[in-house]
């Protein structure tokens, strides 16, 4: 009966594991003091956004050849979690470069790619949410999602080559970079761990509506 | 060596198929000029600065208006099969389509092509911008650009022609991943303005890439749109 | 300081407002699910009746 919680006990085991990572093992930044914490989560955030993202295309390739509705619905769930941490990604950076440049947003490369990865996600499910036919609506966003992960690593370059004042691989004190691998590797199994949650959502809704559709005719 | 010429001469008559029901009935080609028209006057009346600077912006904006005009076009191009059938019908004619994707391409880049024709001649007298100055260059980045905007262009357009909210989500969807070709092309233009042909060419060899990428994988994922 | 938990704060609201919605799904699920059962008794309940007269 208690099995039911194993999946909310480990999301919140690996939430508290990152949370103490960031908050106890890492040391205080000299120059910005507490506030640089945020780098912990914002980079992992942004991490799981393009891994998403990622995930999206690979798993729509996957429907493209296969079309199990299962691959279609990995796709979906990594979409809407990708598009969460993009989110997250843009309120985090746009908070830490508050406090360190003290403006809210700046046209530089990683902040612009990761807004045009928005809109992309954004376009994506508006396509989605305009299809009512299951099967043409997991072929046509299948084919976007590839389109979106191929044009991915063209925006980065476009806007690294564009401006740039992103820190790229700051000087980083070892415990620093320990706590950055734990934080990442927290959120990208709690976030990956989401997926596989919704993707099963996902597989029930769809053969929740079969057995209506069946029992209709 | 058979097959190639009657691949090409199949795409030229499908090309210009296209460009003969347009010249007959115009209806999205002289919109499409005359907006371009339009959103460059409106541009370069909002633009007071300096003449080397507002050579810069207006490099740069002039990829904006161009890409803009284009949708006007864009919008429409699988359109005029959606009547009495004609779809159909010319899935009956021994066509690939993979024909279909390299000709829709081609007539998406003809019309890019004029807004250019028109634009920069118009950019050069009106605004004093030198952009015939190294022609060589600069019609290699027409070239580039043309083909990446079209190849993504006639991709994103088909996957939209079925679509209730069709004509709002082409533009939607199409300049965030043809960002790398307006910001490339802007960039690469600015850079040849300001006579810098290093950093232009370093532009241009990601309009290329862009191009490339794309109509390979246009050509590989159309039938997956076109599935009826 | 403040931005640090306000940027943890965005990132919690975020992730449970997210659940939040999967949960509702679940639970619209739950209410179809219950109407099929209920439709396919009543189904079979009188496809029995039918046979029994």
């Amino acid at each position: 009966m208690y099995r039911i919680l194993i999946v909310p006990a480990g999301l919140a085991a690996l939430l508290a594991l990152a949370c103490y990572a960031i908050f106890v093992i890492a040391p205080q930044e000299v120059t910005m003091g507490d506030t640089q914490r945020i780098v912990y989560l914002h980079v992992a955030v942004a991490w799981c956004g393009l891994a998403g993202c990622i995930v999206m295309g690979a798993t729509a390739a996957a429907y493209l050849a296969r079309r199990a509705p299962a691959w279609d619905h990995w796709s979906q769930a990594a979409g809407e979690l990708g598009w969460l941490c993009t989110t997250l990604t843009l309120a985090t950076g746009s908070l830490w470069a508050h406090e360190a440049w003290n403006t809210w947003w700046t046209w530089e490369p990683r902040l612009t790619a990761s807004l045009i990865l928005w809109i992309i996600f954004a376009g994506y499910f508006l396509v989605r949410s305009s299809i009512d036919d299951p099967e043409r609506r997991a072929r046509l966003s299948a084919v976007l999602a590839i389109l979106a992960v191929a044009d991915v690593p063209l925006i980065i370059m476009a806007t690294r080559w564009f401006r740039g004042i992103h820190p790229i691989t700051p000087q980083m004190d070892p415990r620093m970079r320990l706590v950055l691998l734990i934080s990442v590797a927290c959120f990208t199994a709690f976030f990956a761990t989401l997926i596989a949650v919704r993707r099963r959502q996902l597989d029930l809704i769809a053969h929740t509506t079969n057995l209506e559709n069946a029992s209709l005719t | 060596m058979n097959s190639i010429t009657n691949f090409a001469r199949t795409c030229s008559w499908l090309v210009h198929k296209d460009l003969l029901r347009e010249l007959r009935a115009p209806r999205v080609w002289p919109t499409m000029l005359l907006l371009g028209m339009i959103l460059s006057l409106a541009v370069e009346m909002q633009i007071e600065l300096p003449r080397d600077q507002k050579q810069k912006v207006l490099g740069g904006l002039m990829w904006l208006v161009i890409f803009f005009a284009w949708t006007v076009v864009l919008n429409r191009l699988f359109a005029g099969e959606r009547d009495e059938s004609c779809w159909q019908a010319l899935l009956l004619y021994p066509v690939t389509l993979g024909m279909i994707y390299l000709a829709k391409l081609v007539v998406n880049f003809l019309a890019l092509a004029a807004i250019e024709a028109l634009l920069v001649p118009a950019l050069m007298i009106l605004a004093d911008v030198p952009l015939l100055a190294r022609a060589g260059p600069f019609l290699a980045i027409l070239v580039a650009a043309n083909l990446g905007l079209a190849a993504v262009g006639t991709l994103v357009s088909s996957l939209t022609s079925g679509l209730t909210r069709q004509a709002s989500l082409l533009v939607v969807l199409v300049l965030p991943l043809a960002s790398p070709v307006v910001i490339g092309a802007g960039q690469a233009t600015v850079a040849l303005l300001g006579g810098d042909p290093t950093s232009s060419f370093r532009w241009l060899q990601l309009l290329s890439v862009f191009a490339a990428v794309f109509v390979g994988l246009g050509l590989l994922l159309f039938e997956f749109i076109i599935e009826e | 300081m403040t931005t640090l938990a306000a940027a943890f704060a965005l990132a919690w609201t975020a992730v449970t407002m997210y659940l939040g919605w999967l949960g509702l799904q679940n639970h619209q699920l739950a209410g179809r699910l219950h109407a099929l059962e209920s439709a396919a008794r009543h189904e079979s309940a009188s496809q029995l009746h039918s046979r029994a007269a």
